[in-house]
């Protein structure tokens, strides 16, 4: 069995509040980082030290080396990855704090944590950095921690099966694009130029995937669909039965803190992720 | 077009050669690291940084956790990642230069990585770890850098290909076993004990990939194949026409060097 969509969904949602967060820019401009984007490609990638620009492309995915190399290594030399992980955890707290108000915060983070516990890891290099970082010690730093460990695992599982499928980072968000399921400036929010994207559009029509017009086709939508369906069975495979079943159990009471996190506005929706509330 | 089979496995040779030579031990010993696997993870990784055992888990794929972390983070309040670096380029170099005697080894080097910048980064963070290491500015050197960058590349394809169909570090290593692909003591040299042996190996009898006898199917015969094909599939896919071409170039240059190295008898592997 795979984990429900509204799973996944409301994982996403409270790990996605520290790049909504009206303030997130800001925040670690005041360490020393120039821009919204070096602030979430530092603040993202920082779990691994100070990984090089190459490393992060890989590990993204989607992203443009054009966009990751005005980031990186710069951010490295502006603001310590002490500092700029704990900005991120401080963001994360304030940002869902007002979405906890009234949930059973103990219960989701050991729950959450517990279902850390039980994933495989090998192959899913973003979500061990982030497990490698030491858990916070209070209950909200504590649940957004363990779903950022989640929600990475999902993305690393993501990213195992557009790879193996032969996706390249333009392709797989032009793909996501002509879908529907990005809004229409993702082009230059991952930093791709026109020809790029021309190019990855280029690569669909290939396969068919779009047709001379540039608009999706039958093939290209069950494509898309499949690759959903087999990142969900990808993902299941490396839940035990422990972390399973732990999902299960914490899934109502984190969908409610999602919700809680789109009444109040915390995060818009549709969004660059294309995930939506559950 | 597609690189043939036999430059991957000469881009393999001219990579592996440093874990099998008697020097390997010592050198990482000589910068402050404790025993073969702690020189063995720490080198291979220090691409990355200083990463904690489980982006090495994630990456390297197949290691038992608990071998892993025997060794990180430790190696890295012994020695730092630069020390540890140099160390390994002086093993490359001294290990695989036997086997360039007499070859066109600039030619092979400017081949190489000329085609380096044609490999899509996305979803192969190791090789992309060496990539964003500057280039050694010796011929040897370049060579032993392109060729690792291209080892990982193949390596992190092939990841990505396990991960896509379900295949766990241990799974994947009781599969590779019982196909015949690995030396003996498999699974003593990547750390998993009788019990998680033998969990993944019913794991696999599931599927109906090995019998009762852990001997492999007609289906896993298939299945493995087919995981050996998507790997090349999909490690040219991410490679550019334009670097295909540079690859294809120095191909034959690649072979000859990987037979000079199993000439020179440094290379355990070879049959």
């Amino acid at each position: 069995m795979t984990q429900r969509r509204a799973f996944w969904q409301a994982v996403e949602a409270i790990h996605d509040v520290v790049y909504f967060a009206p303030d997130a820019r800001e925040r670690f401009e005041a360490l020393g980082l120039m821009g919204f984007w070096m602030g979430y490609v530092a603040s993202r990638s920082a779990a691994l030290g100070t990984p090089s620009a190459t490393t992060v492309t890989a590990l993204f995915h989607g992203f443009s080396p054009a966009l990751i190399g005005r980031a990186l290594p710069d951010a490295w030399s502006l603001a310590s990855r002490d500092d700029i992980l704990a900005a991120r955890l401080d963001l994360a707290r304030d940002a869902l704090a007002p979405a906890l108000e009234g949930a059973e915060t103990a219960k989701i983070a050991r729950e959450l944590r517990l279902v850390t516990r039980g994933l495989d890891f090998a192959g899913k290099p973003l979500a061990a950095a982030h497990l490698d970082l030491p858990a916070p010690e209070d209950v909200v730093g504590q649940i957004w921690h363990a779903a950022t460990v989640i929600r990475e695992y999902r993305g690393d599982c993501h990213i195992a099966v557009l790879t193996a499928a032969g996706l390249d980072g333009a392709t797989a968000n032009a793909l996501a694009a002509v879908a529907g399921l990005v809004p229409v400036e993702q082009r230059e929010r991952r930093g791709w130029t026109e020809d790029q994207w021309s190019d990855a559009v280029g690569r669909l029509g290939v396969r068919g995937w779009v047709d001379v017009s540039g608009a999706i086709t039958g093939t290209g939508r069950a494509a898309r669909a499949q690759i959903e369906d087999t990142t969900d069975r990808v993902c299941a495979a490396g839940f035990d039965r422990e972390s399973t079943a732990r999902a299960i159990s914490v899934e109502d009471a984190i969908v409610a803190v999602a919700r809680s996190i789109g009444e109040l506005g915390v995060i818009r929706y549709p969004n660059p992720t294309g995930v939506p509330l559950p | 077009m597609t690189l043939r089979r036999s430059f991957w496995h000469a881009v393999e040779t001219i990579h592996h050669v440093v874990y099998f030579s008697p020097r390997a031990k010592p050198a990482f010993e000589a910068v402050g690291l404790k025993g073969t696997m702690m020189g063995y993870f720490a080198s291979r990784s220090a691409a990355l940084g200083t990463p904690g055992p489980e982006v090495v888990i994630a990456t390297f794929h197949g290691f038992a956790p608990r071998m892993v972390q025997r060794a990180l983070p430790t190696a890295w309040s012994l020695a730092s990642p630069d020390d540890i670096l140099d160390a390994r380029y002086t093993l490359a170099r001294e290990t695989i230069a036997p086997g360039f005697d007499g070859f066109d080894t600039a030619r092979l080097a400017t081949g190489l990585q000329a085609g380096l910048s044609g490999l899509e980064l996305a979803g192969r963070p190791l090789a992309a770890g060496h990539i964003g290491l500057p280039a050694p500015t010796d011929d040897l050197g370049a060579v032993w850098h392109a060729a690792t960058a291209l080892r990982e590349y193949r390596g992190d394809s092939h990841l990505a290909v396990l991960t896509a169909a379900g295949l766990d570090g241990i799974t994947a290593n009781v599969l590779a076993t019982a196909a015949g692909l690995t030396l003996s003591g498999q699974q003593q040299l990547r750390g998993w004990d009788d019990h998680e042996w033998e969990n993944a190996a019913a794991g696999l009898r599931d599927r109906g990939w090995i019998d009762a006898d852990d001997q492999i199917t007609e289906a896993g015969i298939v299945h493995r194949t087919q995981i050996e094909s998507d790997t090349d599939r999909v490690t040219t896919a991410g490679i550019s026409a334009e670097a295909i071409d540079h690859f294809a170039s120095v191909a034959d240059l690649a072979v000859a060097a990987s037979k000079g190295i199993v000439a020179a008898g440094i290379d355990p592997t070879a049959h």
